[in-house]
């Protein structure tokens, strides 16, 4: 594949080595002079020095035949703009920016950004794995929508325990996927199915429904 | 400039600007709300009262900063009247392809020249 990575910084050198030892065709585009000549360096010419979101220095790198524009800059405006002059110029097939500001990440995708990653929202998922009192963790984010898979541990008095799924009204634009037993045995939520203490309950919801979905299925009768 | 004008005129102006010189240099009498924050972030959005706003008018100096900053405003708080400034008139293409209305003092000023000459 031929991928465009623009700004090399520390996230987009390592894309960029790691994607030359797995037999790609990269190109990084960097506009401080000082880290082009660092990257040429060290990775030999594999890199261009400009501004990665002008249409005209990424028509010079070639964008018409990329099969992927990933914009890393430390700048979320920037990975926007390059991101959209891809898309919307070049017609490339898939566009990767890097969120610095996890607010922009929905937006981003609503923009036309095929992939969103932000290491905050990476790092606070971590942090809410880690920590096993925290009563929701976000999984990941589906991609062109605002939705994400959450999972949602149900304690052992729980009001929902020992009830059907259908007999528990769910918050809207919310679907529960798959429920996992403290042994890690997963089951599919057919008609029937109970609610049994220590289940994870794995879904999917929005921002907006999830304190109500947190609340629904944590909450402590009497 | 902007701001002064539509002050001038009579509208409720409200100005965010990251710059605390920036803000100082507006004169007191016109009576322009100034708030110290980042165009690009929701929250300050808010802070200088986008959800009741008629018009977003983006002019940094970065382009991408006004792009992104009008894209918000348009996705995010549904704001159809927002105007972009664009320093670099080679992207106005990109971003009237982008749906954003946009000014280019750099061309408005070249087309005068030109005039000029011809005149």
């Amino acid at each position: 594949m031929y991928i465009i990575i623009v700004g090399c910084g520390k996230v987009g050198y390592h894309v960029a080595q790691a994607l030359l030892s797995a037999g790609h065709e990269v190109l990084a585009i960097e506009q401080d002079s000082q880290k082009y000549a660092a990257i040429v360096d060290a990775l030999g010419s594999v890199v261009i020095s400009g501004d990665g979101a002008e249409a005209a220095v990424l028509e010079e790198a070639g964008a018409g035949r990329a099969d992927a524009v990933i914009a890393v800059t430390g700048q979320d405006d920037d990975n926007l703009m390059a991101c959209q002059v891809a898309k919307l110029r070049f017609k490339v097939a898939k566009t990767i920016a890097l969120v610095n500001n996890p607010e922009n990440e929905s937006l981003f995708r609503k923009l036309g950004v095929d992939v969103t990653v932000s290491q905050t929202s990476m790092i606070l998922s971590h942090i809410e794995e880690e920590l096993p009192e925290h009563p929701l963790v976000h999984l990941f984010p589906l991609p062109d929508s605002d939705r994400r898979l959450v999972g949602i541990p149900i304690p052992r008095d729980a009001a929902v325990v020992g009830k059907p799924l259908e007999s528990v009204t769910l918050p809207p634009d919310t679907l529960i996927v798959l429920l996992i037993d403290a042994r890690g045995e997963p089951r599919l939520p057919t008609e029937g199915e109970l609610f049994n203490a220590n289940d994870e309950v794995v879904a999917v919801t929005t921002p907006s429904a999830e304190a109500a979905l947190l609340h629904i299925l944590t909450r402590v009768d009497g | 400039m902007v701001a002064r004008a539509m002050a001038l005129e009579g509208h409720a102006v409200s100005i965010l600007d990251t710059s605390e010189d920036n803000l100082r240099r507006l004169p007191d009498h016109l009576g322009v709300i100034t708030l110290l924050g980042d165009g690009t972030l929701e929250q300050d959005l808010r802070r200088a009262g986008i959800e009741e706003a008629d018009v977003f008018v983006a002019v940094e100096e970065r382009d991408s900063r006004n792009a992104l900053a009008a894209q918000k405003v348009r996705h995010l708080f549904n704001l159809d009247k927002v105007i972009c400034n664009i320093g670099d008139p080679v992207r106005q293409d990109m971003y009237l392809a982008l749906g954003l209305e946009t000014v280019s003092p750099a061309r408005a000023a070249s087309d005068m020249i030109l005039q000029a000459i011809h005149r």
